[in-house]
């Protein structure tokens, strides 16, 4: 066979591969005109599903994910579904391999754009297009690539470090070649005392070769062998005592290339070989102290902020009167808002949904001693209270899910509720020692809740982490639910900012 | 009810001489290499779930409790001795591949190390002695709680065995049912999409009560092999029996009286020690006859959590009628110890028995508690040193604390994440002082305790009674092992039992 011949034969193989993976990658995963089960959760929503059931409408369709079994006997899957408004399914794509999944597009046009989350929190985009007929065809998949060091924004790009050592990929197979390093020479001191610390690590065989490392102004690094890798890294600040850097603990990620050093900041970098699907690379950056602590860009503020990760609180130093006045408390005032209030927020009921001033609120979350507070800022044309002869669930209320919700009541009273149990079975219990409270404004109400550790059963301590969908439900008097206005928060609770590496390992431990 | 005294006996035998056997060999061959730093992570991560996991630390050292993965990538149970400082493995024993279960540690200066092991049902201690070289050796055998005596069943009155390797037709011995019966019992379970099958005759047993009926049907047309089970009652009445989870598994039907029982082979590798017997009321509703029921000594295991009949004044009396209806759990053998094995004096130092309940308000619990001391709390005494118990989730975990004025408040002690914590709930709990003892009695309303589920549904935790002879010292920790099924009846119906168990296999939000 010539090259050529054997180049096209290479090259048609590969594009069959490629064929063949699109095929499976993009199995429908519903019947074309089924009833859907987007049905069950748009038109009865009070029988609300755990957070899968996560359906947006534009104004010719409406998009849904599903995890849950085609059948009792088999595993649950996640689906994307497309339907028609009368809720028959005209397409649908498996996700395969999705542990999570989230709808972050669903455009007019019917450009519907999927996030997944693997098993090892890797994610990817799944693009796919909602044809004319209604069918659902996949466009693009973007490769998966690990989080970049959460939960922090990637840190700038920096100038040179002051000091730095690379290292070859250790994807290829175990190397002894030591570390090149660049900037001040640490004392052989510190060396000796990384080499004796990297030698207690898991895995550490016995010592053949001498530590490698390099010093900014204000701190120093070392690096060790374990089991045949450059991977121990060891830090030391003026004034501190060395230690093991959990660099590789903080990416999730095995795989060192790199250690930065700036300061007292140390930024390392992980490329694990990633098969098929090519190299995934990762950092991770801490600041080198007692403890050490995670890197995070300066929030705008101390108390409650968002960043591109999620929704993260500290302690407020003075905690708010729940008494249903948000805008007159100074304690809400350093709270960052998370803002519900586009037509990508309506979760059911887009089609009777008449815009923020009908249906949208600003969330604030916080954290006292021994508390969570919420407070809701609903726009909201007409207040719908519970009254007797209206079922709560067709009042306004707001939906903390998976489990909870707030009734508002008469008189400025408001309920927190379990209205799921633990395994989601539906119920409708008081949840004791929590207080909530609300007040009626011009253009809508303000709902503010403390929400106790420990009555509220479904709250971790800090440092936790928390994934809520918070909804508002907006009823008009009649026996239905209007619209739902909701959105989703990835919930940091802090003990103290910047966290510990150790909090922070022990927070995401298992995602 | 359960298995037969003989079979049990043998079971547990078997079981014991398992385990006996992979001791031997594990101790051979110990779970982690001497020298080397310990790999296991159970105390640097809080929010690890395992309940195997636990540490006791001298000055000296360290011996801790945690699954290792075997070389046959079967997980077992290590015990390891770390040295204090470095943290260095000095010394392992392990219960060999597949041993896992929950465990009690108790430790002394000296290095005497006992532990209790909850494997495969059974409940057994094993003494080690660290060496001064820092070694583990055995100075106890692994020994299990002697099986229990339980009352001798009648042999049954009919059987069937299913068509398996050696038969291809239901084989059934004692009376016959007559042509009459199998005829009702062919109009019972035939269907339009699965006719009787005229070809293969039915088969089926009797006893005094009613038959058991075996008929062939058919998918549509198609002969395939496939059985309904119907029950005749002596009056003539016909009922289809719904399929119980154990249909697809059951080797064998006995019919005993109005009681029908299928006979399991769980699939473990030791048949006789994995044979098991559900039985089932025979007429609708086909209550579940309340499975692993084999005493009350025997508590590990299923318990049925049913609605009080009758209301329940909360007053640390346990007089209410309610409660004459409950299950009894009684935890007072050295078997059902936790922690504190040479603390632990007999029963009358520490043991319970436990009753539990629930009504439209949440969970009622009864416990009624030996102590030949009781130390409620008291002020500059750390809580965890006073007379309590615990409600053990696994990670969460909540205390009901002994405190003035007969009353007693409910903590949590550990979020659900694992994590030390000490958040006071509400709860209506009393407790009162009798004699050689006192009594707890709680009402812990629906939502206060996260894991404790809607009706019907399967919760599982364990209750444990903590007992401080001298305040300020937790001597021992004992209680039961369960797997708690709220039910709206007991026995409950097969629905209900069939819906927890698909709730087990559930997905949680």
């Amino acid at each position: 066979m010539s090259e050529r011949r054997r180049m096209a034969f290479r090259l048609a193989l590969v594009g069959l591969f490629v064929l063949a993976s699109r095929a499976s990658a993009g199995e429908p995963c519903r019947d074309v005109g089924a009833a859907s089960d987007v049905v069950s959760c748009m038109t009865a929503p009070e029988d609300w599903e755990h957070l899968s059931c996560d359906t947006r409408c534009q104004k010719d369709y409406c998009v849904a994910l599903r995890n849950d079994s085609p059948r009792p006997d088999m595993a649950a899957e996640w689906c994307l579904m497309v339907t028609d408004q009368q809720g028959t399914v005209t397409g649908s794509l498996q996700l395969a391999d999705a542990e999570d999944a989230k709808v972050t597009r669903a455009s007019e046009a019917g450009d519907i754009d999927v996030r997944e989350w693997d098993e090892a929190r890797r994610t990817s985009v799944l693009r796919s297009k909602r044809r004319k007929d209604g069918s659902l065809v996949e466009v693009a998949r973007t490769p998966k690539r690990r989080p970049q060091t959460a939960p922090t924004p990637s840190p700038k790009p920096r100038k040179q470090p002051e000091a730095s050592c690379s290292v070859e990929p250790p994807y290829r197979g175990p190397t002894l070649t030591p570390p090149t390093c660049t900037g001040r020479k640490p004392a052989a001191r510190f060396l000796q005392e990384a080499a004796k610390l990297c030698a207690t690590q898991p895995g550490a065989g016995e010592q053949l070769v001498s530590a490698v490392g390099s010093c900014s102004a204000s701190a120093c690094i070392a690096l060790m062998p374990v089991d045949g890798v450059w991977e121990c890294v060891v830090g030391q600040s003026d004034g501190g005592a060395p230690h093991v850097l959990k660099l590789a603990e903080v990416a999730k990620s095995s795989g060192l290339t790199g250690v930065g050093l700036t300061g007292t900041t140390a930024c390392a970098t992980f490329v694990e070989g990633g098969g098929s699907g090519g190299d995934i690379s990762s950092s991770a950056c801490v600041l080198i102290g007692s403890p050490d602590r995670l890197v995070m860009q300066a929030p705008p503020s101390r108390v409650a902020f968002l960043d591109e990760e999620g929704y993260h609180t500290v302690p407020m130093k003075a905690e708010p009167t729940v008494d249903g006045d948000i805008a007159g408390d100074a304690a809400w005032a350093p709270v960052q808002p998370l803002p519900a209030r586009t037509d990508s927020n309506v979760i059911h009921g887009l089609g009777a949904w008449e815009g923020p001033r009908d249906a949208s609120v600003t969330w604030r979350l916080a954290q006292g001693a021994t508390a969570l507070y919420l407070a809701a800022q609903v726009s909201d044309d007409r207040v719908t209270p519970a009254r007797p002869g209206l079922r709560s669930v067709f009042a306004d209320h707001l939906e903390l899910r998976p489990y909870y919700a707030v009734v508002l009541e008469p008189e400025g009273h408001a309920s927190l509720r379990q209205w799921r149990d633990f395994r989601g079975t539906r119920v409708d219990w008081p949840v004791h020692g929590a207080r909530c409270r609300w007040r009626a404004r011009q253009g809508g109400q303000d709902i503010e809740c403390r929400l106790p550790f420990g009555a509220v059963g479904a709250l971790a301590a800090p440092p936790s982490r928390h994934d809520l969908l918070l909804v508002f439900s907006d009823g008009d008097g009649e026996p239905r639910q209007k619209s739902l206005v909701g959105t989703r928060v990835d919930l940091w609770l802090w003990k103290e900012f910047p966290p510990s590496v150790e909090d922070y390992i022990s927070t995401t431990w298992g995602d | 009810m359960g298995i037969p005294k003989t079979r049990w006996r043998g079971g547990c035998l078997a079981l014991v001489i398992t385990l006996a056997a992979g001791t031997r060999a594990a101790a051979e061959t110990p779970c982690e290499v001497p020298g080397k730093p310990s790999t296991l992570f159970c105390q640097s991560n809080p929010s690890y779930h395992s309940s195997v996991c636990q540490e006791v630390c001298t000055q000296e050292f360290c011996i801790r409790t945690d699954e290792q993965r075997f070389q046959t990538g079967m997980p077992g149970l290590c015990v390891l001795a770390l040295d204090a400082r470095m943290r260095a493995v000095t010394g392992s024993w392990s219960l060999g591949p597949g041993s896992l279960g929950r465990t009690g540690l108790d430790v002394s200066a000296s290095g005497m190390v006992d532990l209790t092991v909850l494997a495969g049902g059974a409940v057994g201690h094993v003494r080690l002695t660290r060496t001064p070289e820092g070694k583990l050796e055995v100075s106890e055998p692994l020994t299990f709680r002697p099986p229990i005596e339980s009352s001798p069943r009648p042999p049954p009155e009919g059987s069937c065995t299913v068509p398996g390797h050696r038969q291809t037709l239901f084989a059934c011995t004692g009376r016959a049912p007559s042509s009459e019966v199998f005829d009702k019992a062919r109009a019972t379970c035939t269907s339009p999409s699965h006719p009787a099958s005229m070809q293969t005759p039915p088969q089926g047993a009797c006893s005094a009560q009613g038959c058991l009926t075996v008929v062939p049907v058919k998918r549509g047309a198609r002969d395939a092999g496939e059985w309904c089970l119907a029950w005749v009652d002596a009056k003539g009445s016909a009922h289809r029996l719904p399929k119980p989870r154990v249909y697809g598994t059951a080797f064998q039907w006995d019919v005993r009286g109005e009681t029908l029982c299928a006979h399991v082979d769980t699939g473990c590798k030791n048949r006789e020690a994995c044979l098991e017997e559900t039985c089932y009321a025979a007429a609708p509703p086909h209550r579940l006859l309340l499975p692993h029921q084999r005493s009350p000594l025997e508590s590990d295991g299923v318990y049925f959590v049913g609605p009080a009949a009758s209301p329940v004044r909360v007053d640390g009396t346990l007089d209410d009628a309610a409660w004459g209806l409950a299950r009894e759990v009684v935890a007072e053998t050295r078997a059902h110890l936790r922690y504190g094995v040479r603390a632990w004096n007999g029963p009358a130092d520490s043991s319970v028995r436990l009753k539990l309940l629930h009504d439209a308000d949440g969970m009622l619990l009864a416990a009624r508690v030996r102590d030949d001391r009781v130390v409620p709390l008291a002020r500059g005494v750390p809580d965890v040193g006073t007379d309590h118990l615990e409600l053990d989730f696994g990670s969460a975990r909540y205390a009901l604390l002994l405190g003035t004025d007969q009353k007693v408040s409910l903590r949590q002690w550990r979020d659900r994440r694992g994590r030390d914590v000490d958040w006071p709930l509400e709860s209506r709990c009393a407790w009162a002082p009798e004699d050689g003892g006192y009594a707890v009695e709680c009402r812990i309303p629906n939502g206060v305790i996260f894991y404790i589920p809607a009706v019907p549904g399967p919760s599982w935790f364990s209750v444990w009674v903590s007992d401080a002879d001298q305040p300020g010292t937790q001597e021992t920790l004992m209680g039961s092992l369960l797997h708690e099924a709220f039910v709206s009846e007991v026995p409950p119906t097969l629905e209900e039992a069939r819906s927890i168990e698909q709730q087990k296999q559930a997905r949680l939000p």
